[in-house]
């Protein structure tokens, strides 16, 4: 046998971990307006492409109404796509027919806000999480049932079982809540996940132990995950990668230590700096006013460029692509980073980070 | 009606004159039998120009404590017992929750102020933000004329950045942002000198809390009116506040400077606390949260009631309530109280976390 091929065994692990599961190219949802303002439509998502790979966290960054959870429904085919492809392991998908969206379901699935609300509560944890089992596992009963029931409270770490499985909602705290949800989503042995705001409802000292509870899914399940925030610190302790989206664009994707230690776009950096951060000195700049933009007949150029401080008479007339910024697999989409004459000098953007720190 | 006193705009200089004192409060919820010990002798002092944080998770009884200092708690929660002493800038003293009816309403609005959770929503939808504003100046100020009322509602929109023109604006034509910011400026209508402000920025975005923030910090250096800042997200109190509460299932276990407390956190909740938020600078580094979840209120275990997700528990802790009280290091912490045991000075030896010695300063 030769020595310089790789072990047998190899060839699988790159199938479970750094395998691109769920993939989006030029995701488009336009939302038509009724009424007086028929014919315009509001431009939710906007031309957004995504990778998720198995073992990782990429975090979507925004604030709200940038289109974060839009792209959370889009990709689980909650609702359907304007435009552009979602393909899972390389396969098309548009999830028309209920059979369809079965099979999809039951490879991505959804994480929601409010654990309050997305928990039925009339029914008890079991007969939630049994049901999650029985529509992605085939008609389990007796002890198969309960021992996969088991499994799953195990694997959120709410154990022991009996304390919680025979309980309604409401006995349960929301981080509880929170990991009922979550195992109801595994009962379907996912290889995506789509977490919209997990934590955001959540008490503030229980956010950790959720986050750190998906980190552990990742890490063992080599699940994908796809964590949506509007925290870009949390982002920054518990994502891979982060894409900021502002006004139903990605402005900025990269790893997120990059992104968070030295951003780009000048979005990105407006939101660091926003961040409650008790460890920065006294502010003596006011920060920029100025909110998103309507995206019903979104502005020409740059969306951001009304709110920025670098922009110049390029940036307000023409849409900019995303750009590669130096560093490991970085882009913003801003045309400080192109090539052209005329481009606006975004040397501002870095320089002001590093005074702050 | 213009902006009056002037004078009283450095007043964090005045450090013990206090504003609103809060002594032996008590609530219940609940009329029955059995009512829900929510407040038991909570006491807690603001100093005029002060701006003082009110931390803790939600169902801890910070916003509780905020309306029942008031006595805008609404039914079933029910006042047992307390003062809520007001002084005036003319130095008179009023305790709130003896006051007759007529009073509490001359006193609420010109005295102190609330600006109320989501309060994006509680504008009407249906009226314009100026008939609201001029609304509130009628019914709580001073008899003014139609053209000053005006003004004065045109004037306070200007304060907090928005153009007068919007006077005209229904609530849903405006931002969330635009709406806290009518909210904050109908508080600030007739100057009132204690505003309270109960999660004012949480609906908000970062970038637009940012902008609300300093809109505050600059309308009380200019005022010089005093705040209670209610929140659950502590790393923004430090920067906000000059001294921070920090609160557990129903009372205050930690008050201390808010950088000091920030730095230098005495009571293991505190820490833990501070220890929930992910930093956005620095080193990246595994955070745990606080295991467990708040006691259930109703079913309050005896002892400390933290006891239970402490990491520092000790024996005394399960049967023992703690008091709030100066630490055993009181010459270097004039400021600081702490309701733990591990402080009191009987504690054999206190956890390196939360003893780090006298500040640096």
């Amino acid at each position: 046998m030769p020595t310089d091929t790789p072990p047998a065994g190899s060839a699988a692990a790159v199938e479970t971990a750094g395998d691109v599961v769920l993939r989006a190219q030029g995701l488009t949802k336009h939302f038509p307006l009724r009424g007086l303002a028929r014919g315009k439509a509001v431009h939710a998502v906007d031309g957004v492409d995504l990778e998720l790979t198995r073992g990782s966290v990429v975090a979507l960054v925004g604030e709200s109404g940038s289109g974060k959870s839009t792209i959370a429904k889009l990709l689980s085919l909650l609702i359907h796509r304007t435009s552009g492809d979602i393909r899972l392991s390389d396969k098309s998908v548009d999830g028309r027919g209920r059979r369809a969206f079965r099979r999809h379901s039951k490879r991505v699935q959804m994480i929601f806000q409010d654990p309050f609300g997305s928990l039925n509560p009339i029914h008890t944890i079991r007969y939630t999480l049994t049901r999650s089992v029985r529509i992605h596992k085939g008609n389990l009963r007796g002890d198969k049932l309960e021992a996969a029931l088991e499994e799953l409270l195990a694997r959120v770490q709410l154990t022991p079982v009996d304390r919680y499985i025979d309980k309604f909602p409401h006995e349960l705290s929301g981080g509880q809540r929170q990991r009922v949800a979550i195992a109801r989503a595994l009962a379907a042995d996912p290889d995506v996940l789509l977490a919209d705001e997990p934590i955001s409802m959540l008490d503030v000292s229980i956010r950790l132990g959720i986050l750190n509870l998906l980190k552990t899914l990742r890490d063992d399940m080599h699940v994908a995950i796809l964590y949506i925030t509007h925290d870009i610190a949390s982002a920054r302790y518990f994502a891979d990668r982060t894409m900021v989206m502002y006004a139903g664009q990605i402005v900025e994707q990269g790893p997120s230590e990059d992104i968070t230690q030295t951003p780009a776009h000048p979005y990105t950096r407006l939101l660091i700096d926003s961040a409650p951060d008790p460890d920065a000195p006294a502010r003596t700049e006011r920060s920029t006013s100025g909110e998103a933009p309507s995206l019903v007949s979104p502005p020409p150029g740059c969306r951001f460029a009304a709110r920025c401080p670098f922009a110049n008479d390029l940036c307000r007339s023409e849409t900019p692509d995303l750009f590669n910024v130096p560093g490991d697999d970085r882009a913003a989409r801003c045309w400080g980073y192109s090539d052209r004459d005329n481009k606006p000098d975004v040397s501002g953007v870095a320089k002001s980070v590093k005074e702050t720190i | 009606m213009t902006t009056t006193a002037p004078a009283l705009t450095n007043a964090t200089l005045q450090a013990a004159d206090p504003i609103l004192e809060i002594k032996n409060l008590s609530v219940d919820y609940g009329f029955g039998d059995d009512p829900t010990h929510v407040l038991q002798d909570v006491s807690l002092t603001l100093n005029r120009g002060e701006v003082l944080g009110l931390a803790g998770e939600s169902g801890c009884g910070k916003s509780t404590l905020a309306y029942g200092a008031t006595r805008l708690l609404p039914p079933p929660g029910v006042i047992r017992g307390g003062e809520v002493i007001f002084t005036g800038r003319d130095g008179v003293k009023t305790d709130i929750l003896t006051l007759n009816d007529k009073d509490l309403r001359t006193a609420r609005w010109r005295d102190f102020a609330i600006v109320f959770q989501g309060a994006m929503n509680s504008l009407n939808p249906v009226h314009r933000v100026g008939t609201q504003l001029i609304d509130a100046i009628k019914a709580h100020g001073k008899t003014a004329t139609k053209q000053e009322a005006r003004d004065r509602a045109a004037y306070v929109l200007e304060m907090v950045g928005i153009n007068a023109d919007r006077l005209k604006a229904y609530p849903h034509q405006l931002s969330g942002g635009m709406r806290q910011r009518v909210m904050i400026a109908m508080a600030l209508v007739l100057e009132p000198e204690l505003l309270i402000m109960d999660e004012p920025t949480t609906a908000l975005d970062v970038v637009m809390q940012r902008q609300i923030l300093e809109e505050i910090t600059d309308l009380r250096d200019r005022l010089g009116f005093s705040v209670i800042f209610i929140t659950h997200d502590v790393s923004l109190l430090v920067e906000v506040a000059d001294r921070i509460a920090i609160m557990y299932a129903g009372e205050i276990v930690e008050a201390a400077d808010a950088k000091d407390a920030y730095l230098r956190p005495r009571h293991p909740y505190t820490r833990g606390l501070l220890n929930s938020f992910p930093p956005l600078r620095g080193p990246r580094r595994e955070l745990q949260g606080i295991p467990g979840s708040p006691p259930d209120m109703a079913k309050l275990p005896s002892g400390c009631r933290f006891a239970d997700r402490c990491p520092f528990v000790m024996d005394r802790c399960r049967t023992e309530d703690p008091a709030l009280s100066r630490t055993a290091l009181k010459m270097s912490e004039p400021e600081r109280l702490v309701a733990c045991h591990l402080h009191d000075g009987k504690a054999s030896e206190v956890p390196a976390e939360l003893a780090i010695q006298a500040p640096q300063k």
